[in-house]
């Protein structure tokens, strides 16, 4: 306390952003992460004669295909939140993000759903491995997502985001589209281009 | 930022008080004091390792031991000394100083890196010191350390071959270790990004800081794979997954070495950045260069991403990808002589204050050269196929990371400690010190590339008389005994003159400093500044010494 | 390099060595001498001088910048070329890999075509010592107990490395050249006309506790010392690797089929290896005399 009233204030545009750009920062580490698992998945894919091995069943498409809907509903949601808030429309705020974050939850019970249809699981070979481990962290990234979701709604609630103060909903948006690009390339590859 | 300061008024205890500290510059010194713990303790298992290996056929310390030694020797000096001193120490202290900031810009997120980088070494270290004093005390086997060595190669590390609890502790401990580097690295880059002081564009960052950033860009980019990796190589042995069994051995080290060459940068950069603040200062000039110091280092952060094969050149990869590797392996080489060219020449007409910081930035440049030569050796294919994993690798990238990294925060602790304790280290045994430590450092790594030429492998607990091999290894072990005798002066250095507070009082700018933390007090209030600096060049504290000054204050080139 | 380097690759190796060492011994001493003479030249004299402030030479940076890269542009050159002269190494624009999953026949045949090759030796690492078959001669034999790899002079020898558990790496400094040695995978290396005399090598790759008792001792002795040891040798298996043809074709088949019949066959299902019965019957006799 005692330093505080010696120092002179900042006045900094840049400190506002801090957060927005720190997810930005903070996806493109996730993406790398993202990127390893790939790798492997590529790797084993090209060391083996079939993908998937003989005798794995291909997955159905039917679930993922569900999610990608839900995950575009979510999507289009959060648009609505963000701009809203920029807007200073706490019901577009409140609304979006719950819609969100309710979405968000669907797509990690389908998902689940899907765990338990598929003909195979982890210990089954590498490619059940690495199939399931993309999978398993692409729900523990929307799970994280959604506790963000959780954190914007009571902060709304609180009357704490408006129109200049709302670093925290963009870093939301901006992680959730993240989200939302990570699974239509997770889709594509593990389940179209499969 | 209302987590700047803590209250004195409730009177908590220091403990309490740097437990719950949230400064970037108390942080700085957490992580400078347990990395450097981290470094007495991996240069011990060092000493137990040269003790076996003075002389053929000893048996000082068991097989079993010696192998986690190693193992633990690297891991240690990697990613609990190295990394976390110049990243998380020098880095977190002196950084948001040098860019004229307050605070980094997520202070919590900043302790919360501290205390699990904390926790990481503690379950990578503790595990393999309770297993050290059981195989002591002849209680048995604990099974707790980890015998894979640092690069932990599939299939030696899976289940099957290496069954005891050690190596589980050591991969979470990694994982962690790597999950707090990455935010850390987070941190560096929106802190450099957002709170710069008034002035400060990208051709004024100071070198050091400007190092940070391409070593944050590198984590941040690199780290991720690894933990990638880490985590199958986790559930593989825990829950029967089955990414290694089936693959090629190639694919964990194409995903281990995509991380630990990028690695060698990480470690190595940010001491360069170190001897580029010291260089100009103590020769009174400007660095020679600037932005092509600048843009090297960029480069070989760029080039370092498209190099990691060369790790893999007798491991079986394709012939053609193992040349495009060899191709980029050797033009790394080009920037990393720009730069030391860039320092020899900062130095060239100035006028040099002979302290100890400049004398261990002059080790650096002296060993480091020899490092990379090396390395260029290494990077033939060829070469690499008759060399590689010899004593003639061990004893390269010794040239680069102790004749670089080591000598570059050596000399950075006897040009910062003074700002952040106030006093100033003697320079006399500071002298004294870097003299052993250049003499002992190389002779306990010049007589291993000897070593290497005659054909002894790494790795290995023991060796028979008759391979030629004796005094090289007798004269390495002296020689490594001389750096820790070396490292012992710098404690009691420490420990006397600031513990024992007998050190001259340093003031603001003992060296006559170029960059903002020589602007504040020393030690730093908690605020840094009180008003924020405006910045006017790369060297804005000359700019105000030499304000008068109508000669050659600015002058160019 | 200081070891005895004994045949073509060794020397082509310690050539190129000696190449980048010549500039790697030149720059050493301009970066040495130009850092210690102006640690020596510049000391400060007076308190208050104050030298140029100069910030930089556009043309000493360029100078500084090419001539390295052009130097290091040399050295792969010289590399490129010095890699296709060694053993199997195929030619520049098409180099053979010497490393191929067990049951790649495509690759092993690329390894058949790349080199003549007089006699082949099958190595199998294991934690910790190496295993050796002599594939004609039937003698099989292990670093065990000191035991040497024999092998006659002037002849160019294959050797087909594979692990049984984890990686080990095969390298006699003297012979030039190292390789991993993979678990599931074949490896390769070449011995080129080696010179009578005593050599020795080691594991190069962390294996586990005794990896630095992973010696290999190597024998290159005349033609007829060595007929007689692989009489010798045959005589302490019992002689009954020259009992019949069925062991010889056996033998054959075994180079061809590499572990994966082996295997097969020691496991009792025969069914997927595409085997005849008789095959099958020539490949036991021939298992039965490496036990
Ligand atoms: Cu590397
Ligand atoms: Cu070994």
């Amino acid at each position: 306390m005692e330093g505080r009233h010696k120092m002179q204030p900042i006045h900094d545009p840049m400190r506002k952003n801090l957060g927005l750009f720190g997810a930005i920062v903070f996806i493109v580490s996730e993406s790398m992460f993202f990127m390893g698992l790939f790798l492997v998945w590529f790797y084993l894919r090209d060391a083996s004669q079939a993908w998937p091995p003989l005798g794995i069943a291909r997955p159905n498409i039917a679930l993922p295909v569900l999610n990608t809907v839900i995950m575009a509903i979510s999507t289009i949601a959060m648009i609505v939140a963000e701009r809203g808030v920029a807007k200073n429309n706490q019901r577009a705020l409140i609304n979006g993000t719950a819609i969100a974050a309710a979405m968000g939850l669907l797509f990690m019970t389908v998902m689940i759903m899907e765990f338990s249809s598929l003909g195979f699981n982890p210990t089954t070979n590498a490619f059940g491995s690495s199939f399931v481990m993309v999978l398993v962290f692409h729900v523990l990234r929307v799970f994280a997502g959604v506790v963000i979701m959780g954190v914007v709604l009571v902060r709304a609630f609180l009357g704490q985001l408006n129109g200049s103060r709302r670093a925290l909903v963009q870093a939301c948006a901006v992680y959730w589209y993240f989200i939302a690009s990570i699974w239509l390339i997770v889709f594509y590859f593990l389940y179209i281009r499969l | 930022m209302a987590s700047i300061s803590i209250p004195l008024e409730k009177r908590r205890s220091a403990l309490v008080e740097w437990l719950t500290t949230v400064d970037h510059k108390k942080i700085g010194i957490v992580y400078m004091g347990l990395a450097f713990t981290f470094f007495i303790f991996s240069g011990l298992l060092a000493l137990a390792i040269r003790t076996q290996l003075a002389a053929p056929g000893m048996t000082v310390i068991s097989q079993e031991f010696y192998n986690q030694a190693f193992t633990m020797h690297g891991t240690g000096m990697i990613f609990l000394f190295t990394i976390p001193f110049l990243v998380g120490g020098f880095g977190n202290y002196f950084m948001p100083i040098q860019i004229g900031a307050r605070d980094m810009a997520f202070p919590k997120m900043n302790a919360f890196s501290l205390w699990l980088f904390v926790f990481a070494g503690f379950v990578m270290e503790f595990g393999f010191m309770l297993s050290m004093v059981a195989n002591a005390t002849g209680w048995g086997n604990l099974g707790l350390g980890s015998a894979a060595s640092w690069n932990a190669y599939v299939p030696y590390s899976t289940r099957a071959f290496s069954p005891q609890a050690g190596m589980d502790i050591w991969l979470i401990g990694i994982t962690l270790n790597g999950i707090s580097g990455t935010l850390g690295a987070v941190n560096i880059l929106v802190t450099v990004y957002s709170l710069r002081a008034p002035g400060m564009s990208v051709w004024r960052l100071p070198m050091f800081t400007w190092t940070l950033i391409t070593t944050a860009v590198m984590i941040l980019l690199a780290t991720p794979v690894l933990t990638a990796g880490l985590m199958m190589l986790t559930t593989d042995r825990n829950f029967n997954t089955q990414f290694f069994t089936t693959a090629d051995p190639r694919m964990w080290q194409h995903v281990f070495w995509f991380y630990s060459h990028p690695a060698v940068y990480i470690m190595v950069l940010p001491a360069m950045g170190v001897i580029s603040e010291i260089l100009p200062v103590f020769s009174r000039k400007p660095i020679f260069g600037l932005k092509a110091l600048m843009v090297s280092t960029a480069l070989i952060a760029l080039l370092g991403f498209t190099t990691w094969a060369h790790h893999m050149f007798v491991s079986g990869v394709n012939p053609l990808i193992q040349r495009f590797f060899m191709f980029t392996t050797m033009l790394i080489a080009v920037p990393t002589g720009v730069k030391i060219f860039n320092w020899i020449f900062t130095m060239w007409g100035g006028s040099l204050n002979m302290k100890t910081p400049l004398m261990m930035s002059i080790g650096f440049i002296s060993t480091f050269t020899i490092g990379g030569i090396t390395g260029v050796f290494l990077g033939m294919i060829p070469v690499d196929q008759q060399l590689h994993n010899s004593y003639y690798v061990v004893s390269h990238f010794h040239y680069v990371l102790f004749g670089g990294s080591v000598f570059g925060i050596f000399g950075g602790l006897y040009y910062w400690l003074p700002k952040i304790y106030g006093r100033m280290l003697s320079d006399k045994i500071g002298k004294v010190q870097f003299w052993l430590m250049l003499f002992g450092f190389n002779l306990t790594f010049f007589p291993q590339y000897i070593l290497g030429l005659l054909g002894m492998p790494r790795r290995i607990a023991t060796y028979l008389p008759d391979r030629g091999w004796d005094i090289p290894n007798l004269l390495s072990s002296i020689g490594a005994f001389t750096i820790a005798f070396s490292v012992l002066l710098f404690i009691i250095n420490f420990v006397i003159y600031i513990v024992g507070r007998k050190g001259e009082v340093a003031g603001d700018d003992p060296w006559e400093g170029n960059t903002l933390e020589w602007m504040t007090q020393s030690p730093p209030p908690e605020y840094n500044f009180k008003t924020i600096p405006v910045v006017h060049s790369e060297r804005p504290l000359w700019d105000i010494r030499h304000a008068n000054d109508n000669t050659n204050a600015h002058g160019k080139h | 390099m200081l070891v005895n380097t004994v045949t073509a690759d060794a020397i082509a190796i310690n050539s190129l060595y000696n190449i980048a060492l010549f500039f790697a011994v030149i720059v050493f001493f301009i970066v040495q001498g130009l850092l210690l003479f102006s640690a020596y030249k510049y000391k400060r004299k007076k308190a208050d001088e104050l030298p140029a402030q100069n910030h930089g030479n556009m043309k000493l940076e360029l100078f500084w910048t090419i001539v390295p890269a052009l130097i290091v542009i040399m050295l792969f050159f010289l590399s490129a070329n010095t890699l296709s002269q060694l053993s199997g190494a195929g030619t520049q624009a098409s180099p053979i890999h010497n490393v191929h999953k067990i049951g790649d026949d495509n690759a092993k045949r690329r390894i058949e075509d790349a080199k003549r090759t007089d006699m082949i030796i099958e190595i199998s690492g294991r934690q910790w010592f190496w295993q050796y078959k002599y594939i004609k001669d039937g003698v099989n034999h292990s670093s065990q107990n000191d035991g040497e790899l024999v092998i006659p002079e002037g002849k160019v020898v294959r050797l087909d490395m594979n692990s049984k558990d984890v990686l080990h790496a095969w390298w006699v400094p003297s012979f030039g050249g190292m390789l991993y040695v993979n678990p599931g995978e074949m490896s390769y290396l070449w011995i080129d006309k080696p010179p009578r005399g005593s050599y020795i090598g080691q594991c190069n790759a962390y294996c586990g506790l005794q990896h630095a008792q992973m010696i290999s001792r190597i024998k290159v002795v005349s033609q007829a010392e060595y007929d007689t040891w692989v009489k010798l040798k045959k005589a302490e298996q019992g002689g009954v690797a020259t009992e019949g043809g069925n062991a010889e074709r056996g033998a054959q088949l075994y180079v061809d089929g590499g572990y994966t019949y082996a295997e097969a066959i020691a496991k009792g299902d025969t069914k997927n290896t595409g085997l005849q019965a008789q095959e099958v019957a020539d490949l036991s006799a021939y298992l039965d005399t490496l036990k």
